[in-house]
Order: C-alpha cells, then sequence, then structure tokens
C-alpha cells in the first residue's frame, strides 16, 4: 500500500510540475520581455540593440530610395512599371543636353536616407529605453543629430543620441550609435554620376564600356518610349541596385 | 514634225512624307524655373509652367543659367547644372569651362592599395570617410594611369609578432609596416593584451604558407575567388596562389607554396567551357571565364573541399542556337529592321567601312519600317542582356566584326544630315555613313534609267557651281540626279497633329519638262473633247474616255503617262533623246520625236524658248547657235519615276503609307501624292486662258493606290471624289 501511494504522490508531483511548466512556457510565449526580464534572454548591449533594430529599417528604406533614383518622393520622375523614377538630368527639348536636377547624388541620397529612418531611430532608441528600463535600469536618452554617409561597399549612420543607463552596479554612458548596412550604393551611383555626363555630352552612354571595366557591374537600359532613357545598374555579386531617368539629346 | 509647239510642263508633286525640314519641337525660347512636372530650368510654355515664366532661352535667365556646380565639401563637380538648382544644393555656382576651375582638376588619388582618379578634395573626403591615409598625385592627368598606379604596390608575407604568438597576413609591404595597420593586426592574434608590445616584419613575395617563414599557417584544400581568379587559402585564412590541382601536392618548401605567382605563371588561362577549369583557377575573363561557385554546367573542380568548391566558370551565352563569347554583343534580330530574320544587317569593320554595300541596306519598303526598332543584345556572364536603341530610329544598331567576334553599338541615326546636305551630289551624299544617293540608277528603282533631269538652279549658283548652264555632261548627271536620302528611314509621330504638321511640311517639288507632239488640229480637238466631257489629262488606260492623252495634242499633260503607263516606250524615248533613231515610233505616241530641249537667249540661261533638233544639234533658231538644251528629264518611264518618288517618301520617315512592322497598314490616307499641274508655255505662263497665270492642283495617286509601287493603282488624271484647284 505503501508503495501504491508514493507512486499517486509521484504521479501527483509530476502533473504539477508539468503544469507549472507548460504555464511558464506559455507566459513566455505571451509576454517576450519576461524572456529578457527574467534572465532567460541576454539583453543586448545598447550599440547591438539599436543595429538590430534599425538595420532592416535602413536596408527597406535604401532599397526603395535607390529603385527611385535616389528620392523618397521623386520630384521630377516618369512613371514607369508602377514605379515613380527621378529624373537626375531632363530637358523636354529636342537637340539639347539635358540639365542637371540633383546634382550632388551623393549628398541629396544621404540626406533622403536620414529623413526616411528619422521615425525608425526614435522609434528604437525609445524601444531601448523602455527594454532597459524593464530590465530594472534607470535609463536616460537624450536626442541627437543622425549622419548617413555612403561609404565603399556600405552606408553608415551615426545617430549622436546620448544613452545612459544605471543599475547598482553603475553608470554607463553611450554618446555615438553607428550602424553599418553593406551595400554598393556608394559606388553605384558613382557610376551613375558618369553615365549621367555621358548623357549630357551624347545623349547616350556606352554601357558597355562600364560593364567591362567594372565586371561586377551589370547596366540595363529601357527606353520606356518619347525620349526618357531608364538605367538599372546592378552589383551582380549583392544584387544591389540603382535605378534613374535621363531624358537628354533628342532628335525626334 | 508638223506641228512644233513645245510644252513646257511643270509638274509639282507635293510628297507629304518627306522629312527634308527638321522640324524643332519648340519654335521659340522660353524658360522655366520650375515647371508644373517639377522640371527646374527647362524650355516649357508658359501653361506648363508653375513660377516666373520667361520668353527667353534659360542661358538668359541669371537664376537658370547652366555652369558647373562645385561642392567645395566632397570636390564633386558637376557640369550643365542650373545656378538655381546648384545653389538650392549647397553648390558653389561657377560658369568657368570646368577646365579651368582648380577645385576640379583631377588626379590620382591614393588610398591604400585602391587608387581613385578624383580632384584632391574628393580625395581627402574618401580618405577620411575610410580612415586611411591618402597620397594626391595631381601629375597623373588619366584615370587610365592613376588605375595602373594601384597595381604596383607589391604583396609578401606580414609576420605579426607578440610574446605569445605569432601570425601572418598576406598583404602590401605598405601597410605591414604602416604604425596605423596594428589596430587591423590585432585582430588576428588570439591571445593579444592591449598595451603590450606588437612587431612586425615583412617578407615580400613571400606566402605565409612559406616553410621558411615557420607561421602557423599551412596549405589547404579550400578556395577563393579574388580578381576574377581561383585562388586557394591557407589554414589562415590568407590567399595563396592561383588554384592548380597538379601543384597542390608539392612540399611547403616548393616555390608554389613559397613564392607569389602571377596566375600566368601557373597555368595557361582557362577558356570558357574548358575542361582545365577543374585544375587551374587561371581565368580569363576576355575568354568568358570567372572565379565563381561552380553551376550545373561547369565541371566539378579536383582538389577543393567540397563545401568551398570555386571554379573559373564558363560566362558564355547560348542563344538562339548560336554562342557568343562573354562581352560579346551582337543586333537582335527585330522584325521591319536590317537585322530580322535573314536581313543583311548593318556590319562595318573595325575602321568602321560598311561590309554590306549601301544598295543592298537601302529598302525602306522592307526595312526601317514604322514601328521597327533596334536592339543590341549583350553576353554578360552568362546573361544575355537587351538594350534598347533609341526608338523611332534615332538609333541603329550597327555591328563591328572581327575575327568571329562581334560588338553591337547603339549608333545614332544621322538622317537629317542627308537632307540637309547642301548642293548635294552622289559622292558627297554616300560619304555620309547615314544617307544613300536615290536615282533613277539604284537597283531598288530598276537600275539605269537615270538619262538625265531637269535640275532647278539659279544662274548665280550655276555660276558658283562652274556648271554648264544648258547641259549636263554624263559625269555631271550621275553626281547630281538623284536625291540625298536616309539610308534607315527615320521615324515620325505621325499620328500626333505635331507629327501630322511635320508631314505636311516635308514637301518636296519636282519640276518636269517634256514635249510631246501635237498637230494644231488634235490639239483643237483635244481641248474641245476635254472640255465637253470635262474630263481633262486623260490617261491611256481603260476606256477610250481615257485616250486622248496618247493623243497627245498640243499641250496635253504627259504626267502621268509620261513615257507610257509603264514605260514602254522608255527605251524608243531614250532613243530620240539620245538624238538616234525610233524606228516604231508613231505620231500617236505620247512623245515626239524631236529631242526634248529648249533654248535660251545668249547669256540668258533664265529666258527659254524653244528650237527644232536636226540630228545631235539643237537649232534654236534666232538664237546664238550655241545648241544649249536643258538636260534631259530623269525618267523615261513614269512607273519608274513614280516609283522613285515613292522610294524617297518612304526612305524620308514614317508620314508615308509603309506597313508597319507587324506587316499592318497603316491609315492609307496619310500617305498621298499630289500633284501641281502647270501648263505653261516657253515661258512658264499658262497656255490656258481659264488657267492663265495659275497653278493647279489635283490629286493623282492617294493612299493604297501606291502601296504596291510597282503595280500603282492609276484613278483617272484627277482622283475620283477630288477637283483640280487652283493655288
Amino acid at each position: 500500500m505503501k508503495i501504491k501511494r508514493g507512486k499517486k504522490a509521484q504521479l501527483t508531483i509530476f502533473i504539477i510540475i508539468a503544469i507549472v511548466v507548460i504555464a511558464i512556457v506559455a507566459l513566455l510565449f505571451m509576454f517576450p520581455k519576461l524572456r529578457t526580464n527574467i534572465g532567460f534572454e541576454k539583453l543586448q548591449s545598447p550599440e547591438n540593440f539599436i543595429q538590430t533594430c534599425l538595420e532592416d529599417a535602413i536596408k527597406e528604406n535604401v532599397e526603395m530610395i535607390s529603385k527611385q533614383g535616389g528620392s523618397l518622393e521623386p520630384s521630377l520622375n516618369i512613371l514607369y512599371r508602377d514605379e515613380k523614377i527621378q529624373y537626375l538630368c531632363y530637358t523636354p527639348q529636342k537637340y539639347q543636353a539635358c540639365v542637371v536636377q540633383i546634382p550632388f547624388l551623393e549628398k541629396h541620397i544621404e540626406e533622403e536616407i536620414k529623413n526616411s529612418i528619422e521615425e525608425d531611430v526614435n522609434f528604437c532608441f525609445n524601444s531601448l529605453k523602455q527594454t532597459y528600463e524593464e530590465r530594472g535600469y534607470a535609463a536616460n536618452l537624450k536626442k541627437g543629430e543622425i549622419v548617413v554617409e555612403l561609404l565603399p561597399k556600405k552606408i553608415l549612420t551615426t545617430m549622436n543620441y546620448e544613452f545612459t543607463f544605471s543599475k547598482e552596479e553603475g553608470t554607463q554612458k553611450i554618446g555615438t550609435f553607428r550602424v553599418v548596412v553593406n551595400n554598393n550604393l556608394y559606388e553605384l551611383i558613382s557610376i551613375a554620376q558618369s553615365i549621367m555626363n555621358d548623357e549630357i555630352l551624347i545623349g547616350d552612354s556606352f554601357e558597355q564600356f562600364y560593364m567591362d571595366f567594372y565586371t561586377w557591374l551589370k547596366v540595363e537600359k529601357e527606353r520606356p518610349g518619347e525620349d526618357t532613357t531608364i538605367y538599372t545598374l546592378t552589383d551582380r555579386n549583392t544584387q544591389d541596385k540603382f535605378k534613374f531617368a535621363v531624358q537628354s539629346w533628342s532628335f525626334r | 514634225m508638223k506641228n512644233k509647239i513645245i510644252i513646257f510642263l511643270s509638274v509639282i508633286f507635293l510628297v507629304a512624307t518627306l522629312n527634308f525640314i527638321s522640324a524643332q519641337g519648340i519654335e521659340y525660347p522660353q524658360c522655366c524655373p520650375l515647371a508644373n512636372n517639377g522640371a527646374q530650368c527647362v524650355a516649357v510654355p508658359a501653361s506648363e509652367c508653375a513660377s516666373n515664366f520667361a520668353p527667353t532661352s534659360c542661358d538668359s535667365v541669371p537664376s537658370c543659367q547652366a555652369g558647373v556646380c562645385v561642392n567645395i565639401q566632397s570636390g564633386e563637380c558637376i557640369e550643365n547644372t542650373p545656378k538655381i538648382v546648384c545653389e538650392n544644393s549647397g553648390g558653389l555656382f561657377k560658369t568657368e569651362a570646368i577646365h579651368n576651375i582648380p577645385e576640379c582638376q583631377r588626379g590620382c588619388c591614393i588610398l591604400g592599395q585602391d587608387t581613385i582618379f578624383s580632384t584632391e578634395i574628393a580625395c581627402k573626403e574618401a580618405a577620411s570617410k575610410e580612415g586611411l591615409n591618402f597620397n594626391f598625385r595631381e601629375d597623373i592627368t588619366t584615370s587610365n594611369a592613376c588605375l595602373g598606379l594601384s597595381l604596383t604596390d607589391e604583396e609578401g608575407a606580414c609576420i605579426i609578432k607578440t610574446d605569445f604568438e605569432t601570425k601572418c597576413k598576406r598583404t602590401t609591404g605598405k601597410e605591414c609596416g604602416a604604425e596605423d595597420s596594428e589596430s587591423g593586426f590585432v585582430d588576428l592574434l588570439e591571445n593579444y593584451v592591449s598595451g603590450t608590445s606588437l612587431t612586425t616584419e615583412f617578407f615580400q613575395g613571400k606566402l605565409c604558407t612559406a616553410d621558411e617563414l615557420k607561421t602557423d599557417c599551412t596549405k589547404s584544400e579550400k578556395t577563393t575567388c579574388y580578381k576574377d581568379d581561383v585562388y586557394y587559402l591557407d589554414t589562415c585564412g590568407n590567399r595563396a596562389n592561383a588554384f592548380n590541382s597538379a601543384k597542390y601536392n608539392t612540399p611547403l618548401n616548393s616555390d608554389y607554396w613559397t613564392y607569389i605567382q602571377n596566375p600566368s605563371d601557373i597555368c595557361a588561362p582557362v577558356t570558357g567551357g574548358s575542361s582545365s577549369a577543374k585544375t587551374c583557377g587561371n581565368c580569363d575573363y576576355s575568354s568568358s571565364t570567372k572565379c565563381r561557385s561552380p553551376q550545373a554546367e561547369d565541371p566539378k573542380p579536383t582538389n577543393q573541399q567540397a563545401n568551398f568548391e570555386n571554379i573559373c566558370g564558363d560566362l558564355k551565352c547560348k542563344y538562339k542556337g548560336k554562342t557568343y563569347q562573354n562581352t560579346e554583343s551582337w543586333c537582335a534580330q527585330m522584325s521591319g529592321t536590317l537585322w530580322e530574320e535573314n536581313g543583311p544587317g548593318i556590319k562595318l569593320d573595325l575602321d568602321g567601312n560598311y561590309l554590306i554595300s549601301k544598295d543592298k541596306m537601302f529598302n525602306p519598303e522592307k526595312y526601317n519600317l514604322p514601328g521597327s526598332e533596334y536592339v543590341t543584345q549583350e553576353c554578360y556572364e552568362g546573361e544575355v542582356l537587351n538594350v534598347q536603341c533609341k526608338g523611332q530610329r534615332e538609333q541603329v544598331c550597327k555591328q563591328y566584326e572581327q575575327q568571329g567576334r562581334t560588338r553591337a553599338v547603339c549608333e545614332i541615326n544621322n538622317a537629317e544630315s542627308c537632307t540637309t546636305l547642301k548642293n548635294p551630289t552622289k559622292d558627297k551624299c554616300n560619304a555620309l555613313d547615314d544617307c544613300y544617293w536615290l536615282s533613277g540608277s539604284s537597283p531598288i528603282i530598276g537600275g539605269n534609267k537615270d538619262e538625265g533631269a531637269v535640275w532647278s538652279i539659279t544662274k548665280e549658283e550655276l555660276e558658283k557651281e562652274g556648271l554648264n548652264a544648258g547641259r549636263f555632261s554624263n559625269a555631271e548627271r550621275e553626281q547630281k540626279q538623284g536625291a540625298c536620302v536616309p539610308l534607315f528611314t527615320p521615324g515620325d509621330e505621325f499620328w500626333t497633329e505635331e507629327g501630322q504638321a511635320k508631314c505636311m511640311m516635308t514637301q518636296d517639288s519636282r519640276k518636269v519638262i517634256y514635249e510631246v507632239v501635237a498637230t494644231l488640229t488634235e490639239e483643237e480637238k483635244f481641248i474641245s473633247d476635254s472640255e465637253k466631257l470635262g474630263e481633262k489629262w486623260s490617261y491611256n488606260g481603260k476606256e477610250e474616255d481615257y485616250k486622248r492623252q496618247s493623243r497627245c495634242s498640243g499641250n496635253c499633260f504627259a504626267i502621268p503617262n509620261f513615257g507610257g503607263k509603264t514605260g514602254e516606250f522608255k527605251d524608243g524615248i531614250a532613243a530620240l533623246w539620245n538624238g538616234e533613231k525610233w524606228g516604231e515610233w508613231k505620231s500617236e505616241m505620247p512623245v515626239s520625236d524631236r529631242r526634248g530641249q529648249y533654248c535660251h537667249k545668249k547669256g540668258k540661261p533664265e529666258s527659254p524658248k524653244s528650237g527644232p533638233v536636226s540630228g545631235n544639234k539643237v537649232n534654236c533658231a534666232d538664237d546664238d547657235d550655241e545648241g544649249k538644251r536643258y538636260n534631259k528629264p530623269e525618267f523615261y518611264a513614269h512607273s519608274s519615276w513614280l516609283k522613285f518618288i515613292g522610294i524617297r517618301a518612304r526612305a524620308s520617315g514614317d508620314c508615308g503609307i509603309t506597313s508597319n512592322f507587324l506587316g499592318e497598314n497603316p491609315d492609307y490616307d496619310s500617305e498621298k501624292i499630289t500633284t501641281i499641274i502647270k501648263r505653261v508655255k516657253q515661258d512658264q505662263t499658262s497656255t490656258k486662258e481659264k488657267w492663265k497665270g495659275s497653278i493647279v492642283e489635283g490629286v493623282l495617286y492617294k493612299g493604297e493606290d501606291l502601296a504596291d509601287l510597282n503595280a500603282p493603282k492609276f484613278n483617272g488624271a484627277i482622283y475620283p471624289g477630288t477637283t483640280e484647284e487652283v493655288i
């Protein structure tokens, strides 16, 4: 009998344990923040948190800007296959070289990316503060300047946001956050500028020359009608793209 | 001949298809700083301008003047930028030529192992961004020379030592010795303690696998891609030499694992599809190979780790049964172009000489049809890319060929140069790449029917050109009698109002002077019949009603029966014109046995008068016996004349009725040939009281009548439903 009672008790204990485990797992699923609060998940460093939080947003915005000729809302554009594509150089006249509409493309795109991610940056920093507070830190955030730089093979976003967080063990302060996104936009827009110069000069460009010289590059040229040429520059290795429109030297 | 009335008929044909006047899209200067569509400093009408429209060119509007925009921070210099656009972008606007602006002078910017051909400011900016030192060489003024510099820094093995460990990195001596490289090397060290000493030693030309260096790095079967070639990696992740499976098993003290070698010294270049790709990593981009992960069609490389396989992949393209080399391009087979299936194409040698005769390329009824466009196709790394040439044949695809390799380029179709050619001659026209000399002797017209033409020319022009006022030599005729037309018919927007207006503006007129025989009685009867029946200028085509033309009464009109309906009398006429006897000639034939000619008064070629022919001489009655006469007609046969103007019209643009590239016919009314028939005396005044001093126009052919220029449908001298009108 003793044995039987012992078995029953064991069974009951097992059932109780199972219920508790299931309940904990369910709670962790329902309230993800609990996972970090109770130490199941390691709290990311503020830098990593911001990189993780912003990376996709930057990539999405860069992709959007890249396929629209460098502008989030292209001012002078052609609608082609449901996409508005910015004219970088344009003239409605025949027998005329186009006039440049966006002279400093790199600077312009840096500004456009910056404007496009401002909301995301604020969201991510607020989330960072909240996450740290939920983990028992006293956190303080001071907003600062956002600088986007197109660099060879990458896009660097620097945020001069001051984030201070403290617990019993001490206080830490971070004044600068950097998010790096691998992207060849720097190289692509440099080639776009060269193509634009060709268009100003002769109303066309020798795409084969560029592809021979930069073996990683694919240049596609489409003529959607009228006198516009749409260029798509693609990095064959990374599949990064930059698309823009030009209208120059029409003889028709 | 009894009746020696000489009739001069000037027939002026308006062919509403010629492209001889280049219509400018915008006639008046205008400048809009900001257009409704967002464009800045462009010439658009006031209705499309959002602000400050100026009825002058943008060069005269200070804010829209174009110049060089300089970015003082980045060193960028952008030409043809309007002032307002430049300044709004934070640039410094300059009106000087770019080569006169010191900030815009480019040189070679050396950044680490790389070089950029840029301005000094841009060089500094790039160095700052990349955290590198820079060296700006303003003495290097070409991008090629600059590129060459990047290859001069020799690589070798850089040994990095601390008290606890020794590592090796393949790099340049400069980087190995550079003070700021230290931080980069720290990452290589597993047990580096910050602040402790770290030394580097450089072994130029050596590999980290070299036995003598006693490093931890040894050979591995892993490979990587570098500058298009396949390289072995050592166990430290450094590049060793280009992959050669046969050399893998050589000892570490062999040259292969000791010295950096040029890939071309390791194995012969791998060509696309070659089995040597399995064993050699010396890829050759120009022979269609490049390092990449093997694809299904590639052979499996030997002696490489399965997960890290790289190979000189075959970059050739297979397209429509043909194999093209990487970077090779060709013109696509496009309907209605010279590159349609079995078309002659536009092939050139590397010196730019056509490999196909212009006679074979010129056929506006078959090639360069409305809607057709040229496309180049290019093989790039196994992928065929299409690049459209500019529409409406503004560009055509020309294919340069050498040793079986082709290069296709969309080149501007310089059609306008043909029609704007001053004092055109056959030689001058044919010297232009995109032009064709169309004459009666052109194969497409029929050949060898060009026997002379009346060529409108002023006395001053005659003198200037040093020409004989009355006659052209055969050589002169060959040079002068014809038209310079585009070799590749350009397109027109004939479906728009602007296009229609352009078509209407593209007129051509041509005078044909000829004579026919007529007796006074016949003339009177003809005129009487004509007036009675209300028919004029009848044609020897259908019923009796149309036969008066062939009676050829005085002052009758030889057009369109000039030389017979289909030129059946052309040989006879030619004989007559050459002063020979035409045995079969009968008076009812629409020509006289006199040589068509007229004389002019001494020293007054502008004052023609008649005169009989005697043998090979012209008797100009009271003239000076100079025997001056105007030239022979360009065409003896009406058919060849009609074909000539039809072909010329179609060669000149899309205004005509030419079927489009799908074989569909557009609105036939888009092409019509109308005539202005001027019945004149020798002194160019009208012979008929009713039309005295007037020019009368009537439509002869219209639309589909001319679909087939070899068999035009003739509907009577005046097109049914139309009336002649005094113009």
